[in-house]
């Protein structure tokens, strides 16, 4: 009998999405279990990023349907289209690490980090700070508290992104292309230490990437999208070694 | 009347000057306070999801726009508030009439600062599931506002310079004292001189006070 924990976080089924005339996802079905770390490769264009903001919300999909935890997003459990506050609440399981930082560039590494415990989770500042404190520490940032975005080098940046959104204890850690903004000096240091979280938490990792040996190393599971739809996945060993759709022996082919 | 300069004349007026300038900072620090809460008010509405707020809000704000201020210093002064009960209140008036006026101005302005925050921004306070407001007053405006303080310091220099229109609903502000030393006197050379170079200091300081502002919220971009 099935229970409870079989039911998938993420559930997407057919969705699709297109931006103007331009179709990114055209009947995408994707389900990832809790506590999987999912990686999702690609070429540019294939729509890789596209699920992840789908899954936040930042965009609607065109078709389809989407269930977190059975939680439909589009549709309020009386049947009528989300509201902002179904959305914020169907936001509560995710957390969002960008490709851009997308950090509040007039807030310290610090208030970056408290904001959202203080203003979604209704902590007081000081104990949203000393939170927020207690995960700059863990990404290894505890002497940049006090500094601006602009004094942070990139993979600096990446850590107070990976620290903001790890604070709000999501479900589902949605990465988009986290280094591929990063020196590739830095990129190593902020994988390691997703790989590391990964392995502490039990939480559920969506992770768009370009780097397949993180892919190969991080992930349960390997996704690859192909003209908006998920052509083949499998454990890593097997898409790397061996995949059986052309279009993946092609792509694994161009980036090696 | 005679054209040489009288630097006795400036002593006599200059106290009279000062008592009009002092009605004048009323009207434009109370009319800057209404326009800059007022635009922002404006501003916010104007892009909230709700089309049925959107719509009267942008007519209002354009019919203001597009009216003289004079027209509404008469209108506020006959009809609008007499009907609040504030009947015979020129300086209410006044500064209701400049706040109004000048927060159609403030409110664009202020959209523009909004409109160039990067859509990065309001993405990171939607995942971290920040509410539409939280999302403004902690992570938008902060950013939007600094940027723009120098056009909402040059309305401000624009209203200071509008403000002796109040004079046509009897506002005692700095012109009427110079004019009413002038018609006593038969004197208007140094009056009228005198009430230039105050405006020009006034306007200074106020573009300074704007610089520093501007310096003192200016934010590093990441």
């Amino acid at each position: 009998m099935a229970s409870d924990d079989d039911e998938p976080i993420v559930r997407m089924e057919g969705v699709e999405k297109a931006f103007g005339d331009v179709p990114v996802l055209r009947g995408l079905d994707l389900s990832v279990r809790r506590g999987e770390t999912v990686a999702v490769i690609g070429t540019s264009g294939s729509g890789k990023s596209t699920v992840l903001r789908l899954l936040m919300a930042l965009d609607a999909p065109d078709a389809g349907r989407i269930l977190l935890g059975g939680m439909d997003l589009w549709t309020r459990p009386d049947g009528k289209p989300a509201d902002e506050a179904h959305l914020r609440k169907a936001r509560e399981k995710l957390g969002m690490v960008f490709q851009h930082f997308n950090l509040f560039p007039h807030l310290s590494a610090l208030r970056n980090v408290s904001l959202g415990p203080e203003l979604v989770k209704g902590l007081k500042r000081r104990e949203a700070e000393s939170v927020a404190g207690r995960w700059l520490e863990r990404v290894g940032l505890a002497d940049k508290a006090e500094a601006h975005p602009a004094e942070l080098s990139g993979g600096q940046k990446q850590r107070v992104g990976i620290a903001r959104a790890l604070v709000m204890e999501p479900e589902i850690l949605l990465l988009d292309e986290i280094t591929s903004g990063l020196d590739p000096e830095l990129v190593d240091g902020v994988l390691e230490l997703v790989h590391e979280l990964a392995e502490q938490q039990s939480i559920t990792m969506l992770v768009v990437t370009h780097r397949m040996a993180f892919a190969r190393e991080a992930a349960d599971r390997v996704v690859f999208l192909d003209a908006g739809r998920v052509l083949e996945q499998g454990p890593p060993d097997q898409i790397f070694e061996a995949p059986t759709e052309e279009r993946t022996r092609e792509f694994l082919h161009l980036t090696r | 009347m005679s054209a040489r300069w009288d630097w006795g004349v400036v002593a006599q007026v200059l106290p009279h000057l000062i008592e009009g300038l002092v009605v004048t900072l009323q009207a434009v620090a109370g009319g800057t306070a209404i326009a800059l809460v007022l635009g922002m008010v404006w501003a916010l509405l104007r892009r909230s999801s709700r089309r049925w707020l959107t719509a009267p809000v942008g007519l209002l704000v354009e019919l203001v726009r597009s009216t003289p201020l004079l027209v509404q210093l008469y209108f506020f002064y006959y009809s609008v508030l007499p009907a609040l009960g504030l009947a015979g209140q020129p300086l209410v008036t006044g500064v209701v009439a400049l706040g109004v006026h000048y927060s159609t101005y403030t409110s664009e302005v202020y959209r523009s600062g909004i409109d160039g925050i990067a859509r990065g921004q309001w993405e990171a306070a939607w995942a971290l599931g920040l509410t539409r407001w939280q999302a403004y007053r902690h992570v938008i405006l902060p950013q939007a506002v600094p940027p723009v303080i120098p056009v909402l310091g040059n309305y401000v220099i624009a209203m200071f310079k509008d403000s002796p229109l109040l004079a046509a609903i009897a506002v005692v502000e700095v012109l009427t004292r110079a004019l009413s030393f002038g018609a006593e006197h038969f004197r208007y050379l140094e009056p009228l001189t005198m009430v230039g170079v105050l405006y020009l200091v006034m306007s200074s300081l106020s573009g300074r006070a704007t610089r520093w502002l501007e310096l003192r919220y200016a934010v590093t971009k990441e």
